[in-house]
């Protein structure tokens, strides 16, 4: 998801760029509950048949779940946020707290989206070269090198 | 990755990695869904030789081919194979392929999960097949591994329990992902009720694999404490109770059929209003259907047991419950009608294999009316009228749904339009050999042949020789499904315009989408966060 | 062989759509048996066929209409429509009154063959790896019933038999079940090994043999005759061999039955002094072809991998307390035949001194039922 947002002067500009994320907490907190409430009603229902050797499997598959789910969010909660100043264009990365951030000079800067790079969007000049907007799909990297092209009138390498 | 931030040349080389270290390594979903549907294609050939011995061997009585024994191992391993290493493997390969596009996902949420959950099948693969040149041979118990016979087996049983569990592995593993896939990578307003029926569909049945793979996993196990640690789960004389794995085998297996024929029901669900040039009729209760049938699918396991000896009153219970899953079916197959009538229809392949599981899956469904009932099923259990009945509907419902999507599909990814006349010939060649070989086993079984046995009385010589000859045009009509294929990735064959098919555009993003869809390599944890750390 | 085979198939499957004549003894359908279980299932069976019919040409008339008339070149412009809530409510509803108007025949027929009460006599069934123990409780009969010598030969691979020569190949056994006709009988059905399921197609149910636990079915023939059927539970190496044989007679030819049956076993407690090398030879070699060739073959060559010959072993012709314990508590996949009260002294007695003197094993071992009796 790429959101825009300028400035009152117009002089700067700012693309807030976010990977699809569409659990919310509360969301992933009812899914692994509904799950965890029928895999325990099986479990539990033929462990009093006497098979509770099923339980250890249940609760290890729901354990996988939580985790996958953990790390799929954190990741998801990433977001670049990329701020095209008069003469320069900062790139921040905030993920889990932490914050990286770089300063391209905007005059200077060139897009490399060729397919031989494998899809990725990178952003540069003199031989240093950033990803941006690596958990885009294809469709929204294209519109992100767009704004970039509209807003910072970076020119493709 | 410092490379990012280094020269320029670098970079560019960032393509996949080659040779096989590509595919060993990879974590693109489109190489994962390659190499799922290769794999799956390669167990449909073991799986289906196997299948070509039973044939052969039941082509005239008396023995001619194989002893006894072995002729139980083939029985058992095709069915393992078929179920487990080709037909559900081919789905998440479809699965890995489409549900990314089609929700506006970049790639699937945990992409190396992905990598382990495909790595983990050749190796569980490899030791299923191996179990065959242990002394005494492979699992000889059927496929149902029903103590107390599966506890005679030899050396094979710890192996076959180890692969049983690594398959399951495999598939929760897939299951996650896309299942965290489907919750949180749907682009901004993909909503639940806009999501396509290929993704519904793999998503009930990513629930149903959840919910049911423990109690599989937990049951084998407890075979294999039984066997080798003194223990009484299934066990009679320790005060135990077989029946109780049958019920805990079927509270896997029936969900199973469903799981194997819930993805096929998607990709028809995709098929058949792209080639009727008109939007899928009751979209919203074909989604209500599937959940239903996916609810249903586990509370009437016990259907499979009609013969252990119930209380009546159980029995009542799950031939009506089992019934109760025809209205739903029902449903589903009434909208694919509907959403053919008034259309504008053409025959391209993916739509003639879609029109062959329409036929074949509603006849499989006809002889499980049949069977849901119990005292009918007190003669059609175990014999060949449900060796017919479950082929029509996970062959003709599942294969066939295969076999749909992989022609429907397949121009999308290579580019490249595959072979349209071969297409055709291998549809009719499979729709004629499977119903010479299908079909007469109905007659077989109302005649009194029981199954798994690889001899019989003369009277039944005929249709067996007929459903023999049937095998082996259906078995090596698929030869010619490995060439249409080989020829499309090899670039043969006309160029496919970005929508494939006429019309495709206004039924799924994925046709909007350039043809071959973009390689799109994607970088497990490369991104700007650890070029800058570079820095 | 093989390519007579295929030729007669097709000359078959031309004559059969031609009239009924090439199908010589072949069966379509459910057979319609002597007995009111099974006229109850095929009754229901065809009931179901023909609600399925039924429902086949209407959806398959609505597919193939469409198929034909709402094709590209004869409807170029498609509709567009993708709802419509009545129809959808219509077709869920129908469903569901047809399978009630199934259910409710399917539950009466169900509770009437799944009642066993008021029986005239009971029969005992045990399922084994690979015969059947039938017991007659109220009489005090009990025997084994194995696959028959002819069809057991020409089942061999490679035996150069051609099963059309035997008489009910695979269908016939050395001592069949007999029953009266227009009794209720009930069977009581169990196993002594693994799961099997006794079924013979004429009374139209099947019921599985459970290690363990006990199964109830019945059946009250109408007619005389000989009905067939087989073991319909996978339960091994030889689920394929374990036919079922049911002799219905009148109850005067019944009773005659079990009375020189129990004339002809009256004297099977033998005299020492009869118990010679000679006599046990010959029952051995009975009861080994009944308890112990599926596995070890009658030629006592076994199976390579599987089950070990018995030509030459170290076991067979070593030491016979060894080999005693072997047979009586059993090794591996091989059953405890002591622990099976089912055998007698005499037939294991008789079998150890098969074994330890046939197939060229020369021990000159004489096994008498009181050594069995003593271990035991």
């Amino acid at each position: 998801m790429i959101l825009k947002q300028m400035s009152v002067d117009a002089d700067s500009c700012r693309l807030i760029v976010r990977p699809n994320s569409s659990l919310s907490c509360h969301q992933a907190k009812m899914l692994v509950g509904v799950l965890g409430l029928m895999m325990a009603t099986v479990g539990i229902g033929f462990a009093a048949m006497g098979a509770w050797l099923i339980l250890p499997f249940s609760g290890g598959e729901l354990l996988l779940l939580v985790v996958a789910l953990r790390y799929s969010m954190r990741k998801t909660a990433a977001r670049e946020v990329i701020t095209i100043a008069a003469d320069t264009i900062r790139i921040e990365h905030h993920s889990g707290g932490t914050i990286r951030s770089v300063e391209v000079p905007r005059y200077w800067a060139r897009i490399d989206w060729s397919p031989k790079g494998g899809g990725r969007l990178l952003i540069g000049s003199h031989g240093k070269w950033f990803e941006i907007g690596a958990f885009l799909g294809e469709e929204e990297k294209q519109r992100l090198a767009k704004a970039l092209k509209q807003e910072a009138g970076v020119t493709d390498l | 990755m410092a490379t990012v931030a280094d020269t320029h040349g670098v970079e560019h080389e960032h393509g996949p990695a080659k040779g096989i270290m590509r595919w060993i390594t990879t974590t693109n979903h489109k190489d994962i869904g390659t190499l799922y549907l290769c794999f799956a294609m390669a167990m449909f050939l073991v799986g289906g030789a196997m299948a070509l011995i039973i044939r052969a061997e039941l082509y005239q009585p008396g023995l001619q081919l194989v002893d006894p024994h072995f002729f139980n191992q083939m029985t058992t391993l095709h069915a393992l194979i078929m179920v487990f290493g080709a037909v559900m493997p081919a789905f998440a390969g479809f699965a890995n392929w489409m549900i990314p596009p089609m929700i506006g996902a970049p790639d699937m949420a945990l992409p190396r999960l992905n990598n382990w959950s495909f790595w983990v099948l050749p190796f569980a693969a490899t030791l299923l097949v191996i179990t065959l040149f242990l002394e005494g041979g492979a699992v000889a118990s059927g496929w149902t591994l029903y103590p107390p016979l599966v506890l005679q087996m030899g050396d094979s049983l710890p192996f076959t329990i180890f692969t049983v569990h690594l398959l399951g592995l495999s598939s929760i593993m897939a299951s996650i992902n896309i299942i965290v896939t489907i919750f949180n990578l749907r682009a901004p307003g993909m909503t639940m009720m806009k999501m396509p029926m290929f993704v519904w569909t793999w998503l009930i049945t990513a629930f149903l694999l959840i919910l049911v793979m423990p109690v599989l996993a937990g049951a084998v196990t407890m075979l294999l404490t039984d066997k080798f640690f003194d223990t009484s789960f299934f066990n009679a004389a320790g005060g135990g109770d077989p029946v109780l794995f049958q019920h805990l085998f079927w509270f896997f297996g029936h969900p199973e059929v469903y799981i194997i024929v819930l993805p096929a029901f998607g990709i028809i669900s995709h098929v058949i209003p792209v080639f009727s040039r008109k939007p899928l009729f009751g979209k919203n209760s074909m989604v209500f259907a599937t959940a239903v049938i996916g609810i249903l699918s586990m509370i009437v396991w016990a259907h499979h047991q009609y013969t252990v000896g119930m209380p009546v009153p159980a029995e009542l219970y799950f031939m009506y419950a089992t019934m109760l899953i025809a209205v739903p079916t029902g449903v589903k197959v009434f909208n694919w009608l509907a959403t053919m009538w008034k259309g504008s229809l053409t025959f391209e392949t993916p739509m003639l294999h879609a029109m062959g599981f329409l036929v074949l899956f509603v006849f499989g469904g006809f002889t499980g009316i049949m069977m849901s009932q119990a005292p009918a099923d007190l003669y059609y259990h175990d014999n060949y009228f449900i060796v017919a009945h479950f082929h029509y509907t996970l062959v003709g419902g599942g294969v066939w749904g295969i076999f749909a999507g992989f022609f429907f599909w397949l121009p999308k990814w290579t580019g490249r339009m595959y072979d349209e006349r071969l297409g055709k010939l291998h549809f009719w060649l499979s729709f004629l050999g499977f119903n010479l070989l299908f079909m007469p086993q109905h007659f077989l079984g109302l005649a009194g042949m029981p199954r798994r046995i690889p001899d019989y009385a003369v009277q039944f010589t005929e249709f067996n020789q007929m459903s023999t000859v049937g095998a082996f045009i259906f078995g090596f009509a698929q030869l010619l499904l490995i060439y249409i294929a080989y020829k499309a990735i090899k670039g043969e064959g006309e160029k496919a315009t970005d929508e494939v098919w006429e019309g495709a555009k206004s039924h799924g993003l994925e046709w909007s989408l350039s043809s071959p869809m973009p390689y799109h390599h994607s970088f497990e944890g490369v991104d700007i966060s650890k070029a800058i750390k570079d820095e | 062989m093989i390519l007579h085979n295929l030729k007669r198939s097709f000359v078959a499957l031309f004559l059969g759509m031609m009239g009924k004549a090439a199908w010589a003894d072949y069966q379509l359908n459910i057979p319609v048996g002597p007995d009111e279980t099974s006229r109850l299932i095929y009754d229901f069976h065809m009931y179901a066929i023909w609600i399925c019919v039924g429902i086949a040409v209407v959806v398959f008339g609505v597919m193939f209409y469409s198929i034909i008339n709402h094709r590209k070149s004869k409807h170029p412009v498609p509709a567009t429509f993708h709802e419509n809530t009545l129809l959808e409510v219509v077709w869920t509803i129908i469903p569901v009154l047809i399978l009630i108007g199934i259910a409710v025949p399917a539950t009466k027929a169900l509770i009437k063959i799944e009642d066993t009460s008021d029986s005239d006599m009971t029969i005992k069934v045990t399922g084994y790896q690979w015969k059947w123990l039938y017991e007659y409780p109220e009489e005090g009969i009990k025997f084994f019933s194995s696959l028959d010598a002819a069809s057991n030969e020409a089942r061999q691979i490679g035996s150069g038999i051609d099963p059309e020569t035997v008489p009910n190949y695979l269908l016939n056994v050395d001592h069949p079940l007999v029953v009266p006709i227009n009794k209720k009988i009930r069977f009581q059905i169990t196993a002594a090994d693994v799961l099997h399921a006794w079924w013979v197609p004429a009374f139209g149910w099947k019921k599985d043999a459970i290690p363990g636990f006990m199964n109830a079915a019945w059946v009250k023939i109408e007619k005389p005759g000989i009905y067939r059927g087989q073991c319909a539970e996978l339960c091994g190496r030889d689920h394929g061999y374990m036919p079922i044989v049911v002799k219905a007679v009148t109850e005067e030819e019944y009773n005659s039955w079990v009375a020189q049956w129990k004339q002809e076993h009256a004297g099977m407690q033998v005299s020492s002094e009869e118990w010679t090398l000679d006599s046990a030879m010959n029952l051995g070699k009975a009861a080994y072809n009944t308890h112990c060739a599926s596995c070890h073959q009658a030629d006592g060559s076994g199976i390579t991998g599987t089950f070990p010959a018995l030509v030459g072993s170290a076991v067979v012709t070593g030491d016979l307390d060894q080999n005693l314990e072997v047979v009586l508590e059993g090794k591996g996949a091989m059953p405890a035949f002591g622990a099976d009260q089912n055998i007698s002294d005499e037939d294991l007695a008789a079998i150890v001194t098969y074994i330890r003197n046939a197939f060229g094993n020369e021990t000159g071992d004489l096994v008498k039922p009181e050594d069995i009796a003593d271990i035991r």
